[in-house]
This record gives structure tokens, C-alpha cells and sequence, in this order.
């Protein structure tokens, strides 16, 4: 597996390496055609990203010893070390109300027991963002899965999101032109469904009065169904006659395939030069990525049993071997991209500088199903980094909040929230 | 709800509703009485049992009779908490009790959103459309459903994604059925594919010849020239001339079928836009050897399907096969390029298709949706407003009113001016009609249920679809409220197929049988590597379905469930079960030896596989299953902080050594001590449902504990125990179907009806059919 993610030596990758040139949409033009909804955001536009794993990280391969800039990196982390300096990982934070195991890997990022939410209080991270951007940019959110769909995307009305798990669909979502007939008849097709969604709501509205106590609120929840989509029907018009950026055919192989859907040597670089493209033409300002859990044999070099059967390590060496070539594996992938945000010039410093790049999981110990003290990592965006952070509050002893880190995120990210779904503070004073 | 994740926002915007109600209501002062006495232990910031009654909005009527009792019986406050006054108290209780007799205050909502298999049969009945390929809830995203079931109505949110989705789906099902570019009877032809140019999505592993394809890969092969797919859905027969070739061209390396004749398949596929293609086999034929014969079959093809042919006995995939052919040094990687291949394959000479056979006119999906015999004249007003009417009476399942027929027509008329074109207005229009709250939603009224709504709820409980005919036509006439009537309706729908929908709309969710195959065990495994090539989990499914079939419709009690004497088996579970079978891959019901250690739920594949997690078997998930589902009274979640068990794989430190030091924390043994002896019993099983006598690390297993203070010395005796708790199964199995068929949670008052059924199932000796017309007889059905 050594240096297979490097895209030099494979001739399946597709996309080239840091500095690649791909048409961008003229931003200004680009600017004309939403001129009221991107350009009060223009000055500071920042992204998100989120990475995370369906089954954890072994909490005795990822923490490192010791705390601070200087820390040693632990067995996982050798790759990420190039980028000393420009990242946090934390120890000691977790969703506190989360005890879900399994389920705990959907609560990531929101931090709310999803089983008992009602739609709006169980909205995760990366949706309040893409709220705030909402079609500034072509896609207000993208989400990809290696390994099978595993999501942890929640809308503000309490859906889970879809993911895209091939090249393929993501390159063609965020590359390829639609021919003239297509966008017409999409047109023509978004047009009627908005007026379609004006007879249904004027029919529902006449109920109002009439319905009982109970029934109301399911009216309401029709009805705000109703109003979101035509926002959303008016977002998709906005962008209809607007060229998608255009990669060269220099830069894209289409007749570049992996063995399949477990072939993460291939999947994985790829994937994310996608998505480093998607930021870069500024298609989208907030992603996530995940690495799903699943009971197939990762195709990795040295990796042979199940990625379940492997987190079930139940302490035997053999295990535990394979269990870090693919955790290592994920590391190797989050540096690389990181990399490669590096090498993007933007707003006079690089890509990174402009993108908050989370990593975590909703498992911390998979091994045991512990919610407790979660693996995360957060770099770039123009935060100050501090290398191994300790997280645990002095004042009570107690783990800090995963959703005080997103707080600040948010914020951050030019959002005037509070507090995100309960959080008990932030983290401004460390980061920011 | 659950109340600690309520956030602050929502906590808001409930006061504020809640402070509104109390303006202009009769049960105004419930809340400041609550608030002085009650909300410091149950309030925001405490919950003592769970409890939380600082808003007056989230009270259901279950809690609302507590409270009363509480009140009435001045047992709470507490004695060392402030007390109201013996007037202050009677005013108060005399409210509450009045509340919780009032139903909008504790009936949940009447609005059901369709779930997605509702939808999906809905759509077909509605606009005729035969189950084909064709699959009209394919862009409807999943329901999340937590727990229960997919009927309940509080989980069935709507959000603008899903809204969308229902529209698009309404409109291309719409488009399915209405298919015709021009409206004249069509007629049967033939087309003829040129046999020389089939092609798969695969290139590699195809000779195209100048009159002939041989077919080597796995692919579906399927005409590339000329038009292929069908402009008018029907039936269609399908014939292909071929035979096996090119057996031994690598002399001693045989690549697949080794041994038996190839197979070919023939079957029908539909590509969807922006979507994979659907498919399905229709059937498979074994070929001779380089002897050319027809072969056909007749299917039913949807407007754009086409049909394919393929090669089904082969390597699957040609390129694994002979890397490993190269490298075991069989055959030289020249003579085995893509290029140069010549394995087994399937020569086709001859592909054609034939039809639409018989064809109707109109055909069926138009005498559905416009509900006539004849292609109706659309240039004429009054058909155009009485089609309209027709159309939106079945979509709402109720009389249409006026107001609903000018909505519509008004739309129909401002789509005509667009197109010009009435055929393509009425299908926007009645796309706008399917993305209605009246199509989207089932709609009950509070108490006893009125005609039309009787019917959805009917229909919708064995059907999972719209009402027939039959029933709207009683609906309409109101002699379903009859209770011969309705009670002739119910046996007439017990035995339409339609009923099987019940059947896996219920079971399915009861025992969890989806969750099958979310862990299966490591297909590189060798020791489970039969669970992935023999299809372990569609046996145990299909067992476990097969199984509640026979105990429903051949009216078994349902004490079967629990322990029976016999199950239905092919030959992959004979294997996995180690029982004599003779047969094949069809499902039969054998009785089982004295003392099998099968026999009722507990000896399915299907439940002690989807107990374990593919890697460990889950003794605590186990039995906590038993209590849940067998027993219906589920133990309390852990406490959170306790963290799971992690087994020591490299020692002999067994589950029971574990459970047993878990036992021993006083925080544990209250729920541990009922859990663990049913989950250690079901250790005899490994995680996909094997017998094992001892584990891989060689301690023996001891399957022995102790129920309802009986003890047994393993699951069969156990079995023989649970079988004597028949009565506790059968109330919870009363309340998980009226769970299903009201799609909400019972209350208090709903329990009475519960024992009405279970008292006069008892005397059927709780046979599973009886059982089920009591509860449909009851007003568990005819009530909201």
C-alpha cells in the first residue's frame, strides 16, 4: 500500500497532483447572476470539511503520548506529521448525551440522540453552514462515502442526506455540462414544479382554520416542506444557465476505474482531489467524507479479515495489525488532502488557510462501542493550532462538549450562533 | 418526545404556543398549578420518573389520567412539599380528568404521511400499473424509522426533499402509465435484433461475429442497433436461438461451468435517468453443446424496457478467473487476453422480440386512471370536469368536493393553454394532484372512524394501498359501517393476495428481519464463507416469513412463534440446521425431531443471526430480544456510563465469565439477572446461527439458567417455558399489530380494547387468524 496514494505512481489517477489548472467560472459573472446572495459573503469565504470514519480509531494507536506542539506522534499518525503546526488534536471530547455505540457514528455531527429529535432539533454542523451559504454556490453542500452510504447529514427538517459514492457520479455532479436540451427541459421542469407546489400550498393553507390542535401540526410541517422547497427550486433556477467549471481532458481519464467499490487506494485520492477541486472552483464551500463501516475486505495491501471483524480486534495481534494499515491508511489520505489544500493559492494565502478540515467519528473505541472521548482533529481555516490539545475541562472534570469545538467553528465560519444544539460553551479562547 | 434533548429554541417557541392556548381555554389554569407544585421534579431541569409537565402542549392522555390519580388521591406533592388547598386540588382534578377524557387532547395526529411501500402500491392501483420492473417509490428516499413501525404517523415527517421526490416519482409514474404518443390501438410486430451486434456494459469478453455473439462474461447483453427498447408496455415474447460453445479450448483448465450444462437467462431491464438500470430475470435455460435451439419466454415490458440475454453459470468474472489461471500456470497469458479469450460461452443466433401480445385498447392503466372503457374524449368539457372528479375521488380516497373539482379543472385549463395538448395537461395535472396533503396523507377524524376513512384504514393495515372498488363502493353507500358487512369485507381481504403485504410490511418490522445483512460476518472469512455463497440470509428470511405465513393463514396459535414442533426448510437450511431434507431450494415444512434444539422464533437463522453482529454473538442483545419481542416487556436502557463488554479473544474468558463479574455491580444485576440467563441459553448458537456445543477457544458452552423461577438446562426446556407465558406473548402481539394498523403508539384507553381482544382470542386458544379478525372487529379498528 506504501505510497499508493501518492498519484505519481499510479497510473489510475486521474486527477494531477497539487497546482492542477482548471477552468473556474468567472466569479464575477458568476457574481451578476447572484448578486444578492453571494456577494455580502464574498469577503469571507470560508469552508468546511468533514472527515470521518464509520468504526472509530483505536484510541491506543491514534492518541499520542504527551501534550502540546511537540508531542510524539503516535502509531497512526506519521503522515499528518508534515503538518505539524497547522492542526489540533484534541483529547478528552465527546458528545456527552451520546451512548448510542453503533448509532453513535450518526450523532457525529450534530451531537443529538437522533432516535428521539424532532425535525429541527437534530440538524447537523455541516447543514447550518450550508444553510448560511444556501446557493451562493452551486451545491450548498456535498457529501461522498467510501465504503457505502453512512451518513450523519441532517437537513433542518430532520432528513438524513444521500452521499455520492463513486468518482464517476461526483465528477459528472460537479464537471460535466448537461447538454442544452437537458438544461431546458430541467428548466422547464423546475418552473412547473413550482407551480405546481402554489396550487398545493393555496389548497393546504384553506385547511388551516379547520384542522384540530393535533393535526395542525403536521399541516405546518407540510406546509414548511412546501415553502423550503420552492427556496430550494429558486436556488437550482438560479444556477440552471450557469456553465459548471470545466476540468481538460488532460486532467480526467474517464476510462479510469478501480477494482470496485472497496478499492480505497484508488477511491480514496481521487475522491478527495474531487472534492479539493469542488473548493477550489468554489462549486461548494462545505463537504463531508466518510469511510464507512462495513464487514468487506478494505482492498489494501496487508489488509485480509473484514473492517468489522477487525475493530472486534479483541486484542489479538493479528488484528490489531490490520486494523492500523487501514487507520493508518485514513491518515495518510487526511495529509494528503490536506496537502493539497496547501498548494491552492487563495485570497493571497493558500486554500487551507480559507478551510476548516475536520476529521472524527462517532466511535471512539470500537472495539468496546465507547462514545467516549472521541478521535478529532481539526486543521487549517486560519485557526491557532496546538498540536496534541487536552480537552478536559478543569473547572468539572468532565470531557469537553464536541459541540463547543463546532461552536467555534461555526462562528467562525462567519455564523452568529450562540451555542450549537446545546452546547455549554466554545472554544474562541484556544483557537481563535 | 424525548425531553432532555428539547433545545433551548424549541423550549421557546412551545411556551409561547402553549401560553396562546391557555388565552382562550377552558383548561387554562392546569398549567400555573402544575408550574407552583409540580415542575421542580418535573420540570426542565429535573424529570423524577421521567416525568416533565412544564408544558401543558406535550401531556398526552396516558399522563394526563396519571396526573389525575395522583391529584385525586392527594398522593403527590410529595407529604414534605407545598400543598394546594382541598379546593384548589378537586377544581384542578376535576379539569385534568375532563382533559384527559378529551380526545384532542390526547389522541395523537390524524395525518399519516404515506410511507414509502404504501406509496409505492398506492401509485400502482391508482394508475393501474402491474408490479413490473418498473418500481415507483425508486426516487422516494427511505423512512427513518427509530424503532416501531413504518406506519407510525410522528416518525412519517415531510421535509422539501421528500416533497420533491414524491412529485418527480408522480409525474414518471405517470408517464408509465400514460404512455401512448399518439392515441391509436397499437399492433403486434416483430423486431428482429441482429444477432452480430449484442453488447454488454462489459466490452471485454464478447466476440462479436458477423451473424452470432458469443456471450462469455457475466454482463446482461442486450441489442445496441436500432431501436430497442419498447414504446408501448404489454406483454412481449422473447426468443433467442443459442447454445453452449467453446467448452474446451484450454485443454485441462476448465473454466466455469465445469461440469452440467451452460445456463442462459433471459429477462427485462429499464434505465432510469440519472439512475442505475433496474433488472430482472425472468428465466434461465440449460443449453446444449453446440446444438442451436429456441428458446422463449413471454414477459411483461414497461414503456422503455427492454430485454437482455445473458450467461449465467460462468466465471462471473472472466478476469479473476484467469489471473488466477496465470498465475497457477494453467494457461498462457496470451491466449487469455481480453482479446484472445475464448471460454465458455452462450452463442446467440437469434433475438427477437414479439408484441405487445393481445394487445387492450385502451390498455389497463388508462381504463384505471380515467376510470372508463373507452379513450375518453378529452375535447369535451363535461368528460374533461368528470375526469377529474374520478380521478381526484380514488387519489383522496374520499368524495371529491366542488372546491377540490374547480382547483383541478382551473389548473387542467391553464396547462392546456400551454401545450395545447389535453393528454400531456391531465398528466401535470394529476402529478399536482398526487403532491396533495389529500393524496399524500391518510386523514382520520377524531372517535369512531366514518365510512371512506374505515376503508383507508382497512385497506391500508392487510394492503398497505388505496381501497378497491368494493370497498369505496361501500364507503360510499355506508354499508361498511354494517358490522356483517364489514365483517364479510375483512374475510374477502384475508384471502386477496394483497394480504401478503401485511404479512412482510409486519413481520418484516416485528422481528427486525431488515436488519438482517447490516452485519454479516467477514466474507473472506473461511469458517462463514457458505453464509455469502449458499444465501444464507434470503433462507432465513424466507423461512421466518414462511413460518408467520402458515401460522396466520393456516390459523396455528400463535404460541407457535415460541415453540413449535415443526419449520419450513430447503436444503441450504437442512444444512445450517443438520436436519435429513429431501428437496431443493424450495421452502418445505418438516417436523422436527423430539428434543431439536429448533423449533419456534428462537431456533431461526434469521433471529439469532440478526442478534449477533457478524463477528461475536451478543448474549445480552439476546436476551434482551426475548424480553422485547417474545415477552413485550423490555428491560430499561443501561445506565449511560457503564461501557460494553469487550471480549478477551486471546484467553478462555467465556461470555458467561464476563456476565457474571457484570453481575456483580448492584447497578447491573436488577436487569442483568432477567437478560443474561435467556442470551447465555442462545449461546448454543454461533453468530450465524449454528449449533455449537463448545466455543473456537474450546470451554464448553452451558446453555442451563433459570425463568420466571423455573430452571432449564438449555434453550429447548426454555422453549417449553417461554410456550407456558403464551397468554403475555399474545397481548403484546395484540398490541404490536393495532400498533401497526392505527400508525401511533397505544394509550391507556386503547389497553382496554387490548384485553377485550386477548380475552376472546384465549378462547381460540390464540390462533393467529382468529386473533386478527377479533382485532378487527374491535374498536381498536373502528376507532381512531
Amino acid at each position: 500500500m506504501k505510497n499508493r496514494s501518492t498519484p505519481t505512481d499510479s497510473r489510475r489517477v486521474f486527477l494531477k497532483a497539487a497546482g492542477v489548472s482548471i477552468a473556474l467560472p468567472i466569479l464575477e459573472s458568476l457574481n451578476a447572476a447572484s448578486a444578492d446572495a453571494s456577494q455580502k459573503r464574498d469577503d469571507s469565504r470560508k469552508r468546511m470539511v468533514f472527515v470521518s470514519t464509520g468504526l472509530g480509531m483505536n484510541p491506543r494507536t491514534f492518541f499520542p503520548e504527551g501534550f502540546g506542539a511537540d508531542f510524539a506522534p503516535s502509531p497512526v499518525l506519521p503522515a499528518m506529521m508534515k503538518h505539524r503546526g497547522e492542526f489540533t488534536l484534541f483529547s478528552h471530547m465527546d458528545h456527552p448525551n451520546i451512548f448510542t455505540k453503533h448509532a453513535g457514528i450518526r450523532s457525529l455531527l450534530n451531537g443529538v440522540l437522533n432516535k428521539n429529535a424532532r425535525p429541527g432539533q437534530n440538524i447537523s454542523i455541516d447543514q447550518v453552514a450550508a444553510n448560511h451559504v444556501g446557493y451562493a454556490t452551486r451545491f450548498p453542500s456535498l457529501h461522498i462515502s467510501l465504503g457505502g452510504a453512512e451518513s450523519a447529514s441532517y437537513s433542518s427538517s430532520g432528513i438524513l442526506l444521500r452521499q455520492e459514492t463513486s468518482p464517476e457520479a461526483l465528477f459528472k455532479k460537479l464537471f460535466v455540462a448537461d447538454s442544452a436540451a437537458a438544461r431546458k427541459a430541467r428548466a422547464l421542469e423546475l418552473k412547473e414544479q413550482g407551480s405546481v407546489l402554489d396550487l398545493v400550498r393555496t389548497r393546504a393553507r384553506r385547511l388551516e382554520r379547520s384542522v384540530s390542535r393535533t393535526d395542525r401540526a403536521k399541516l405546518d410541517e407540510y406546509l414548511t416542506a412546501i415553502r423550503e422547497a420552492e427556496e430550494r427550486l429558486q436556488g437550482m433556477r438560479r444556477w440552471q444557465n450557469i456553465q459548471k467549471p470545466a476540468v481538460s481532458k488532460d486532467e480526467y481519464d474517464p476510462a479510469a476505474r478501480g477494482h470496485g467499490g472497496l478499492d480505497y487506494g484508488f477511491l480514496g485520492p481521487v475522491m478527495f482531489d474531487l472534492l479539493a477541486l469542488a473548493l477550489q472552483s468554489d462549486s461548494s464551500r462545505v463537504i463531508t467524507a466518510n469511510f464507512s463501516m462495513h464487514n468487506r475486505v478494505i482492498e489494501i495491501d496487508g489488509v485480509t479479515k473484514g473492517y468489522h471483524t477487525l475493530s472486534h480486534h479483541g486484542n489479538r495481534e493479528s488484528h490489531l495489525r490490520e486494523l492500523q494499515i487501514i487507520e493508518t491508511f485514513y491518515m495518510e489520505q487526511l495529509s494528503r488532502f490536506i496537502g493539497k489544500l496547501k498548494g491552492i493559492n487563495a485570497n493571497g494565502g493558500s486554500l487551507l488557510d480559507d478551510t476548516m478540515v475536520f476529521f472524527g467519528s462517532g466511535l471512539s473505541d470500537a472495539s468496546r462501542h465507547s462514545n467516549r472521548n472521541l478521535p478529532i482533529i481539526l486543521a487549517g481555516g486560519g485557526l491557532k493550532h496546538h498540536g496534541h490539545y487536552d480537552a478536559m475541562q478543569r473547572h468539572n472534570g468532565k470531557q469537553t462538549p464536541l459541540n463547543n469545538l463546532f461552536t467555534t467553528m461555526l462562528q467562525h465560519f462567519g455564523i452568529e450562533i450562540e451555542s450549537f444544539n446545546g452546547a455549554t460553551g466554545n472554544l474562541n479562547h484556544v483557537l481563535a | 418526545m424525548n425531553t432532555k434533548t428539547l433545545s433551548p429554541l424549541v423550549c421557546v417557541v412551545t411556551l409561547v404556543s402553549a401560553t396562546a392556548i391557555h388565552a382562550n381555554d377552558q383548561y387554562a389554569p392546569i398549567q400555573p398549578f402544575l408550574n407552583r407544585y409540580c415542575v421542580d421534579c418535573h420540570g426542565a431541569t429535573k424529570q423524577k420518573g421521567e416525568v416533565r409537565l412544564d408544558d401543558f402542549a406535550e401531556i398526552d392522555g396516558a399522563l394526563w389520567s396519571d396526573i389525575y390519580d395522583q391529584i385525586h388521591h392527594a398522593s403527590m406533592p410529595p407529604e414534605d412539599a407545598r400543598q394546594p388547598s382541598v379546593k384548589e386540588r378537586a377544581d384542578i382534578a376535576k379539569l385534568v380528568l375532563q382533559i384527559s377524557r378529551d380526545e384532542s387532547f390526547s389522541i395523537p395526529t390524524g395525518y399519516r404521511r404515506l410511507n414509502r411501500r404504501e406509496f409505492r402500491n398506492t401509485v400502482r392501483d391508482l394508475l393501474g400499473l402491474k408490479p413490473g420492473i418498473y418500481d415507483p417509490a425508486d426516487r422516494v428516499f427511505k423512512d427513518e424509522v427509530d424503532g416501531g413501525f413504518d406506519t407510525n404517523a410522528d416518525e412519517l415527517v415531510i421535509s422539501n426533499e421528500l416533497l420533491l421526490e414524491y412529485l418527480e416519482s408522480a409525474e414518471h409514474s405517470l408517464r408509465m402509465a400514460l404512455f401512448l404518443e399518439d392515441l391509436t390501438p397499437p399492433s403486434t410486430k416483430v423486431v428482429e435484433f441482429k444477432p452480430g451486434s449484442l453488447q454488454s456494459g462489459d466490452r471485454r469478453f464478447t466476440t462479436n461475429k458477423k451473424n452470432s455473439t458469443v456471450l462469455r462474461g457475466s454482463g446482461q447483453y442486450y441489442a445496441t442497433q436500432g431501436p430497442h427498447k419498447v414504446a408501448i408496455a404489454g406483454n412481449y415474447r422473447i426468443t433467442v436461438k443459442a447454445a453452449g460453445v467453446d467448452r474446451n479450448n484450454y485443454g485441462k483448465m476448465k473454466f466455469p461451468p465445469a461440469n452440467g450444462p451452460i445456463r442462459m437467462g433471459i429477462g427485462t431491464r429499464l434505465d432510469s435517468e440519472g439512475k442505475k438500470s433496474t433488472s430482472t430475470l425472468a428465466k434461465s435455460f440449460d443449453l446444449k453443446d453446440d446444438e442451436f435451439e429456441e428458446h422463449s419466454v413471454v414477459v411483461w415490458l414497461e414503456k422503455g424496457a427492454y430485454p437482455w440475454v445473458g450467461f449465467l453459470n460462468g466465471a462471473g468474472k472472466p478476469a479473476s478467473s484467469i489471473r488466477q489461471a496465470i498465475r497457477q500456470r494453467k494457461v498462457d497469458p496470451k491466449d487469455v487476453s481480453p482479446k484472445n479469450y475464448k471460454g465458455p460461452g452462450v452463442e446467440v443466433t437469434r433475438f427477437s422480440v414479439e408484441g405487445p401480445l393481445d394487445p387492450e385498447w385502451p390498455p389497463t392503466t388508462y381504463r384505471t386512471v380515467f376510470q372508463a372503457d373507452e379513450m375518453p374524449d378529452f375535447e369535451n368539457a363535461e368528460v374533461r370536469a368528470s375526469l377529474i372528479d374520478r380521478f381526484l375521488r380514488r387519489a383522496f380516497r374520499r368524495p371529491a368536493t366542488k372546491q377540490d373539482v374547480k382547483d383541478y379543472l382551473e389548473y387542467l385549463n391553464r396547462q392546456h393553454q400551454k401545450t395545447s395538448d389535453w393528454h400531456e395537461a391531465f398528466i401535470k395535472t394529476f402529478a399536482a394532484v398526487m403532491a396533495s396533503h389529500d393524496f399524500l396523507y391518510i386523514k382520520e377524524d377524531i372517535g369512531q372512524l366514518p365510512p371512506f376513512e374505515l376503508a383507508s384504514r382497512l385497506s391500508y393495515f392487510l394492503w398497505s394501498s388505496m381501497p378497491d372498488a368494493e370497498l369505496f363502493q361501500l364507503a360510499k353507500s355506508g354499508r361498511i359501517l354494517n358490522a356483517d358487512v364489514y365483517a364479510a369485507q375483512v374475510e374477502r381481504m384475508l384471502r386477496d393476495p394483497r394480504t401478503d403485504e401485511f404479512v412482510r410490511g409486519f413481520a418484516t418490522q416485528w422481528l427486525s428481519l431488515d436488519l438482517l445483512g447490516t452485519m454479516p460476518p467477514d466474507i473472506k472469512d473461511r469458517r462463514y464463507s457458505a453464509y455469502h455463497k449458499r444465501g444464507y440470509e434470503a433462507a432465513f428470511r424466507d423461512e421466518t416469513l414462511q413460518f408467520f405465513r402458515h401460522v396466520l393463514f393456516e390459523n396455528q396459535p400463535v404460541g407457535d412463534f415460541l415453540d413449535s414442533d415443526y419449520t419450513f426448510i430447503n436444503d441450504t437450511l437442512a444444512d445450517v440446521y443438520d436436519l435429513p431434507f429431501e428437496g431443493d431450494s424450495t421452502l418445505k415444512r418438516v417436523s422436527l425431531p423430539k428434543d431439536s434444539v429448533r423449533g419456534g422464533l428462537l431456533g431461526h437463522g434469521s433471529i439469532l443471526a440478526l442478534t449477533s453482529n457478524g463477528v461475536e454473538t451478543l448474549p445480552v442483545t439476546r436476551g434482551h430480544w426475548i424480553l422485547d419481542e417474545l415477552l413485550g416487556t423490555p428491560p430499561p436502557a443501561p445506565p449511560e456510563e457503564v461501557p460494553a463488554l469487550v471480549p478477551d479473544l486471546n484467553g478462555v474468558d467465556t461470555p458467561r465469565d464476563q456476565l457474571v463479574r457484570h453481575r456483580k455491580d448492584l447497578a447491573c444485576f436488577e436487569c442483568h439477572k432477567r437478560m443474561d440467563p435467556l442470551g447465555l441459553a442462545l449461546e448454543s448458537f454461533d453468530v450465524i446461527g449454528r449449533y455449537r456445543a463448545k466455543y473456537e477457544t474450546g470451554p464448553k458452552i452451558d446453555p442451563s439458567g433459570e425463568l420466571f423461577g423455573t430452571r432449564f438446562k438449555d434453550v429447548t426446556e426454555l422453549r417449553r417455558i417461554l410456550r407456558s407465558r403464551e397468554d403475555q406473548f399474545a397481548r403484546s402481539l395484540i398490541v404490536k399489530l393495532a400498533e401497526y394498523a392505527k400508525g401511533r403508539r397505544l394509550n391507556r384507553r386503547d389497553l382496554e380494547f387490548v384485553d377485550q381482544v386477548a380475552t376472546k382470542s384465549k378462547t381460540d386458544e390464540y390462533r393467529f387468524k382468529s386473533m386478527l379478525r377479533h382485532l378487527l372487529m374491535s374498536n381498536l379498528m373502528r376507532d381512531r
